[in-house]
């Protein structure tokens, strides 16, 4: 009878425990490893937003490399095999500019919008701009009206270039009205790795951008390359106005925060090949960034590999210096003073001002050689050289070569450049292995295999991708130029 | 009546539910603490009572439930609980007690005054009676199951000599699929039950003595693909202490355990004492392991085709001090006048691996209790020097019945499991099997330094090692300290009632570190320590209550609530350090870059579950199950789960009475159970931002970044369901019998990572998609062809089919790429194997011809088109991983004193990615590339076709004549982009799993010897004769890169298998 007792008591003594309230055993779902957005401000996602603009101009970088300057192969040299593309090549990174610039950009935007700073909300505007350029340029038709609307929308729609750069425009004027804003808010600090806060700067280079998208347009239906002209002359009265204005991303040589082209090559033996076209380019014009640029052949002087000839470990061609782009504390390069002025000159070819577009032309090439070191009686001896002619096609030629050098392993302009005017002109002919074929560098990408994959509404070729054109690609051109 | 209401109120109201939940814990403790108390200190308190009470056990010392107890001359009768006890009250004290059991032979015991009774029933051979280990260690007689259930003895699982242990159950059970790893000491080993039922893990639960056992690979600090799939945890099992292993195959038989239990449970039972004096047994082993190799092609020197424009290609000779490359494309090794052949004596680096194990156990009992415990250690030397494993297994066990209305047990596992392995997998800087493999012959690695003190290499790409170098310099080592505690009791509340109480924790800290040290002047290489600390803490607690009634003569009811408790959590600190400040010293304190992380997990549940069993008249027997789990992964509107289980069991010999059908049964079954999400999936997280290259803190600033994985919040657990149906049945006085089963598993909520386009802004996220199917058939067939007194030979057979077939994704999503070119496909079985494939139009066109480019327009005419050559980017699945069977055949013969035992284990039907061939095609080392044109000139059999515009073949009809480069045109040129049919070898084989004499000493002879009780010798072949399919040029086709995750099939540089011998000495004092 006491044991029945003792176990009638126990059960009510459990069920009694179950009764009475407790903890919350089951309530943790909050990531005790990482924050939600309550406990974020603008100034703790900028930082990594400066460096998703960084991994926007590698991904351009490595592309524009590969393909048009044909030297990204460590040491089997060029290959024209390497411009045949598939989708399988292009990895997400060329495309991802929606999931890491774009979208935190727009995260960006939506805390500045919430918290009433627009210095911040013009920022996020102009980055966002940058990613669409950045990623509509390689691939033309993207998505645009449809992205950004997931679970609603898996599969985004497609859009036509020319609504992607209105956007662009639209964009960056809203940049400018509100980075002009005047009004008391949230001032940008050392968080911001580009400027360091300074405001001043981040307008200048808004209208730069301007000039650069601008320009892009210059060929482009329903656009006029003197109309375009205009918008860019007008865009750059208020932009970069000396060296001390680029747009950079400075690196420090410890690891974790060096630079993206020092850390491409250090594994190399020797280094990225030469290509014969730059040594051409260079040595045609007594060019003072020769020796700056390039290394000493096996024979001690200049020369680069053809596409398609074996790289020989007993005859050793030019490499790219691991000096002057090369070093762990050089600069990631967004936009340059010198790039605004070549674009100047090359608005007032388009306008056929060929007097004011050499000023602009001699104020871009001495802005690049003096950061270069060059002794300036070398430069005014160098710039002696070019003669516009009042030829528009002559004068472009010239501009862009030059531009092209000037960008050389900094931006990737020098590509959209040369598939936008042609220029530089590459010597296909001397390839030697029936391999290259007809392959030319590429004027689009295909692309990326995880669109493939994932959007039912990836525009399927007709014919290859280094020939379709973008929409803006619409200069005649002729065999040489290709 | 106050009372009643409030206590019917509980269970069915979720909300307030949860908040008892660890109230729950609480009581469950209490109720432990309590029971100890009890045992320790009370024990005298409550024993006179005057009853008759006791245990039934079956000869092996397992009790038995169900066991009929009946007062000779009356019509009263009571029935052994789940533990075997019973309890009479009221009897004459010289009454006799008649127990008898189904299968096994009735005895009449006379109590003579007698209130203990231990009553030991022997089987009865005549008939088919087995009890098997169900959900929560319930002990049921399998012939009342209605669904499957696969058990393997622990005299299989030490015969196995698998250090291991889950390998051991390879090819024992039908339907349950095996797979290693790799061949490094400390491997983790892959289950899968049934097929892939699930997109995401398909590892079964696996639950020892009723406490849920974490098997969770560790896969070192980086991901398994670059490094090499990590040793899984289970490898903390001791065979040595393993009474047996029970397989819960079906939903049906696993349902009980609800979220987690999908894919099967493995339930893992340890040994008890046994009444009797201390029995001393000490078993030794020692074995050694020989590698298999690999094959390379031997013929050809390191070099390239160099040709001039115009000109044939000519094999030329780099020596690979001044002229390097990665290449084998060299002459003939005896066309070149100082080469030497080093490649053929390349596998003479390896060395015999060896084992050592050592096991003694002490265990023994009285009337009321019984201990067991065990120490075990186990010392593996790998087939390379720096691998090896070593563990020490500690096992203590007591179980005690303290009143006849009392009884309780504990136990404490301590493990500690330490190995040390190379890197595998793609980490060319320091796998060694990918140095070691792409060495050309020509080239010896020794010295590994010149003059200089810089290492020498035969190429010069960067992040490559010389693979001395790697031997000497690199390691990868595990430590794991683990404990597992337990205590139980059980507390008989009326005569029917009974209350047990069982908590348990499976608690462990791994620490891993991988060591590589500063390259000695190899570019683009730095050093790195990196090491990585996890805590891993799991308690379970579980309250069930009994009841178990006999309902006249036909009926018998069993019926069990249960509630369950679980609280699971990890921390894991990891540091990753570069560059060491003096090289060769490794710590992570002489590293000049530190990069710290911190991650908690954390994932309770809270489950209520039932089964009532309902018997009529030992010829239906019907089980139904249910269990709804809350858990705390979910947000809180769907976190609530039910899992329901119906079972039936129809024993149709019972009504034949036939002489040659000695045992019928009609097996019926239908349930389901889920896989639950993991943890902080519901929510958008900011991650520490990175970038550019870069990371953060930068230049002293640091930064979050919003993940591009948002969080889902309606996420769901997975659910499966399966019906499945089976006949057993057992002939010519259980002679010959067969276990026959057809199942069809629908898995629907399948939760997937997926990646979306990156125009939807997000790179994917986790989301409930899909519906995934498995058919199969299991069948067992065993007999014994002969059976004398002095010999016998008995015969087991398993055969398993499934057909895996993935039925949707989403609305949105026809296919899910997964990693290693597998995919995951609406109409495919899961998971494919996805090529951008070449065109051979069987399955392409239909005439079984490969097509051929003929336009030589893109340099690639000649080559094998590519159904995406034309820019399309379109792969699709062309070969399955899953066999299309597999299956075992095992003979023993018996003869005196002497076993013979072999098991054969055989697949058949699926494809390996073997990516070995991927890179040592295109540098001309794969054995395929032995037969190659000496002018690198070949001409591809096939069609000239091309693709026209919209990506539709189009063929000329034209036989190809089109020369092309032989060495271009190897799948994984143009810098290792394709994936070609070619690496997707065939798994097919056959072997000798166990070939194992065993002589055990005569009891007559031991008689003689007087101090020793036995002695058994045994000599053991583990996998010592394999025949593989004709195509396959890889390490195992058993080999899975990924370990536990469903990329299985994808084998690359990893170490290859082994065969051993093990010599097994064991006496018993």
């Amino acid at each position: 009878m006491r044991l029945f007792k003792i176990k009638i008591i126990g059960i009510f003594i459990i069920i009694n425990l179950l009764m009475s309230s407790c903890s919350k055993f089951l309530d943790h779902q909050e990531n005790p490893n990482s924050p939600g957005s309550s406990k974020i401000s603008e100034a703790v996602i900028f930082p990594a937003i400066c460096a998703q603009w960084l991994q926007r101009l590698q991904s351009q970088m490595g592309g524009s490399l590969t393909w048009n300057l044909q030297q990204t192969v460590s040491n089997t040299g060029p290959t024209g095999g390497d411009l045949g593309l598939m989708s399988s090549n292009v990895t997400n990174q060329y495309f991802d500019a929606y999931t890491n610039i774009l979208a935190q950009a727009k995260d960006l935007e939506g805390y500045a919008v919430k918290n009433g700073n627009t210095n911040y909300q013009g920022i996020a505007e102009l980055l966002q701009a940058y990613g669409w350029a950045s990623v509509t340029d390689f691939f033309g038709k993207v998505p645009y009206v449809e992205s950004f609307q997931f679970p609603v929308i898996y599969h985004p729609r497609y859009d036509e270039q020319s609504v992607v750069y209105t956007a662009i425009e639209g964009l960056i004027n809203k940049a400018i009205t509100h980075l002009e804003d005047a009004k008391p808010q949230l001032i940008i600090g050392k968080e911001d790795l580009i400027f360091g806060g300074d405001k001043s700067k981040w307008i200048k280079l808004a209208y730069s951008l301007k000039a650069r998208y601008a320009m892009r347009l210059s060929y482009a239906p329903g656009k006029t390359k003197a109309g375009q002209a205009d918008i860019v002359l007008q865009a750059l009265a208020k932009g970069m106005t000396a060296t001390t204005d680029n747009a950079i991303f400075k690196h420090f040589d410890v690891t974790g925060s060096r630079g993206w082209a020092f850390e491409g090559q250090r594994g190399l033996s020797d280094g990225y090949i030469a290509t014969i076209q730059n040594i051409k380019m260079m040595t045609t014009t007594n060019d003072p960034r020769l020796p700056i640029y390039f290394t000493k052949d096996y024979l001690g002087g200049y020369s680069g590999l053809q596409m398609g000839v074996l790289f020989s470990q007993t005859k050793k061609p030019s490499f790219v210096s691991r000096t002057t782009f090369m070093l762990p504390t050089s600069s990631s390069v967004f936009m340059t003073y010198a790039e605004c002025k070549f674009l100047e000159a090359e608005a007032y070819i388009f306008k056929g001002n060929y007097a004011s577009a050499k000023i602009s032309f001699e104020l871009a090439v001495n802005a690049n050689l003096k950061a270069l070191a060059v002794p300036q009686a070398t430069i005014n001896t160098f710039l002696a050289q070019f003669n516009f002619a009042n030829n528009e096609e002559k004068a472009q030629e010239i501009v862009i070569n030059q531009k092209y050098l000037a960008n050389f392993y900094q931006t990737p302009e020098m590509h959209f450049d040369k598939i936008r005017t042609g220029y530089p002109i590459y010597d296909y002919t001397a390839c030697y292995s029936s391999n290259l074929g007809t392959i030319r560098v590429p004027r689009q990408m295909p692309y990326c295999q995880g669109e493939v994959d994932y959007n039912k509404n990836v525009p399927v070729y007709t014919g290859t991708a280094q020939t379709n054109r973008n929409w803006w690609d619409a200069k005649p051109i002729t065999a040489n130029m290709y | 009546m106050e009372e009643n209401d409030r206590f019917l109120v509980i269970p069915l109201k979720k909300a307030s539910f949860l908040d008892y939940s660890t109230v729950l814990v609480k009581v469950s403790l209490l109720i432990v603490c309590f029971a100890v108390q009890l045992l320790i200190f009370s024990a005298d308190v409550f024993s006179q009572q005057v009853v008759v009470g006791g245990k039934v056990r079956d000869q092996k010392g397992f009790a038995l439930a169900g066991v009929s107890l009946n007062i000779k001359g009356t019509n009263i009768s009571v029935l052994t609980d789940s533990n075997g006890s019973f309890n009479l009250k009221n009897i004459p004290s010289n009454s006799s007690l008649v127990v008898s059991f189904v299968g096994m032979t009735t005895q009449v015991v006379p109590l003579n005054g007698r209130t203990t009774l231990n009553v030991t029933l022997m089987e009865d051979v005549s008939d088919l009676n087995e009890v098997v280990v169900t959900a929560f260690g319930i002990k049921r007689e399998k012939k009342a199951l209605g669904y499957a259930v696969g058990t393997v003895q622990g005299a299989l699982l030490t015969q196995a000599n698998e250090a291991n242990v889950i390998n051991a159950l390879s090819g024992r059970i039908a339907g349950v699929l095996v797979n290693s790893s790799s061949g490094q000491a400390g491997s983790s080993s892959k289950v899968v039950i049934r097929g892939n039922s699930s997109f995401g893990s398909n590892q079964p639960l696996y639950v020892i003595d009723g406490i849920p056992f974490d098997d969770s690979e560790m896969p070192g600090i980086a991901n398994k693909s670059y490094e090499g799939p990590g040793g899984s945890s289970g490898i903390d099992l001791d065979a040595n202490n393993i009474e047996s292993i029970t397989v819960l195959k079906g939903v049906a038989a696993s349902a009980l355990y609800g979220s987690k239990a999908a894919a099967g449970v493995i339930v893992v039972t340890t040994k008890n004492g046994k009444k009797g004096l201390p029995r001393v047994t000490f078993n030794q082993k020692f074995g050694v392991d020989n590698i298999n190799q690999i094959p390379l092609q031997t013929d050809f020197a390191q070099g390239e085709f160099i040709g001039i424009a115009g000109q044939p290609n000519v094999p030329t000779y780099y020596e690979g001090e001044n002229l390097r490359t990665s290449n084998s494309w060299g002459p003939k090794i005896s066309d070149v006048p100082n080469a030497i052949n080093y490649g053929k004596d390349r596998w003479n680096i390896f060395n015999q691996g060896s084992r050592r194990e050592l096991n003694l156990t002490i265990s023994g009992g009285t009337e009321k209790s019984n201990y067991f415990t065990s120490i075990s250690q186990l010392n593996q030397q790998g087939i390379l020097d720096p691998i090896n494993f070593k563990r020490t297994n500690i096992l203590a066990k007591y179980n005690t019945e303290v009143t006849n209305w009392l009884s309780g047990g504990f136990s404490i596992n301590y493990v500690r499991s330490n190995s040390q392995t190379l890197f595998e997998g793609m980490n060319s800087a320091y796998s060694f099997m990918n140095q070691f493999l792409t060495t050309p012959n020509t080239y010896n690695p020794s010295p590994v330094y010149n003059s200089l003190g810089v290492q020498r290499w035969y190429t010069n790409t960067a992040g490559t090692n010389n693979y001395l170098w790697i031997l000497e310099n690199t390691k990868k080592t595990s430590t794991r300290d683990r404990f597992i505690p337990t205590a139980d009791v059980k507390i008989t509340l009326t005569k029917d009632l009974t209350l047990t109480g069982k908590v348990g924790l499976d608690y462990y800290n791994n620490f891993q570190d991988k060591f590589a040290d500063n390259t000695s002047g190899r570019a683009g290489q730095t050093g790195i320590y990196e090491m990585q600390t996890n805590v891993y803490y799991n308690m379970n607690s579980d309250i069930m209550l009994n009841y178990k009634k006999k309902i006249g003569q036909k009926w018998v009811i069993n019926a069990m609530v249960g509630h369950n408790i679980q609280n699971n959590k990890s921390v894991t600190d990891i540091i990753l350090g570069k560059d060491f400040i003096i090289p060769g010293f490794a710590s992570i304190n002489n590293t000049q870059v530190r990069n710290p992380s911190h991650i908690i997990r954390e994932i309770s549940s809270v489950s209520l579950y039932n089964q009532i069993v309902v018997e009529y008249n030992k010829l239906f027997y019907y089980t139904f199950t249910g269990r709804n789990d809350w858990t705390s992964t979910l947000a809180p509107e769907n976190r609530s789960f039910f899992y329901p289980s119906n079972s039936l069991g129809f024993i149709f010999s019972e009504l034949l009475k036939s002489k040659a059908i000695n045992f019928g049964k009609l097996r019926l079954s239908y349930a389901q159970a889920g896989i639950p999400a993991g943890p902080y999936l519901t929510k958008t997280q900011y991650d520490l931002a990175s970038g550019g290259g870069i990371t953060f803190p930068f230049n002293g600033i640091s930064s979050y970044m919003l993940s591009s994985s948002p969080g889902n919040p309606g996420l769901q657990p997975e659910m499966t369901s399966e019906t499945s149906i089976g006949l057993d049945m057992n002939f010519l006085q259980n002679r010959l019998g067969f276990e026959a089963t057809y199942y069809k598993k629908i898995s629907r909520n399948q939760l997937i990572y997926s990646d979306v386009s990156d125009g939807t802004g997000i790179t994917g996220t986790m989301m409930n998609v899909g519906e995934l199917q498995n058919n199969g058939v299991e069948l067992t067939v065993f007999g014994t062809p002969i059976k004398t007194p002095t010999f016998s030979w008995d015969i087991r057979a398993n055969y398993s089919a499934n057909r895996n077939m993935v039925n949707k994704i989403s609305d949105q999503m026809n296919r899910v790429p997964q990693a290693w070119g597998l995919v995951l496909e609406k109409g495919h079985p899961f998971p494919s194997i996805n090529l951008l494939h070449m065109v051979q139009d069987n399955g392409d066109n239909g005439t079984g011809n490969y097509y051929v480019w003929d336009v030589p327009t893109d340099g690639r005419y000649g080559y094998y088109m590519r159904s995406d050559a034309v820019y399309s980017g379109y792969s699709k699945p062309v070969g399955k991983i899953e066999p299309d069977w597999y299956g075992s055949l095992s003979n023993t013969f018996t003869y005196k004193s002497f076993t013979l035992s072999a098991l054969f284990t055989m697949q058949y039907g699926g494809l390996v990615h073997n990516m070995n061939e991927q890179y040592l095609g295109p540098i001309g080392m794969s054995v395929k590339t032995a037969d190659r044109p000496l002018n690198n000139v070949i001409v591809w059999p096939g069609i000239l076709a091309r693709l026209d515009a919209n990506n539709k073949l189009v063929s000329s009809g034209v036989v190809n004549t089109i020369p092309t480069s032989y060495t271009n045109s190897w799948p994984g040129n143009k810098g290792y982009r394709f994936w070609d049919k070619r690496n997707m070898e065939s798994s097919d084989y056959i072997r000798l799993k166990d070939l194992t004499v065993a002589y055990r000493l005569p009891q007559e002879t031991i008689n003689k010897i007087g101090f020793i009780k036995g002695l058994n010798v045994s000599l053991t072949g583990n996998n010592i004769w394999r025949k593989l399919s004709d195509d396959y040029t890889g390490a195992d086709p058993d080999f899975n890169l990924e370990g536990l995750s469903n990329a299985s099939g994808v084998s690359i540089w990893m170490m290859p298998s082994t065969k051993s011998y093990t010599l097994s000495i064991g006496v018993v004092f």
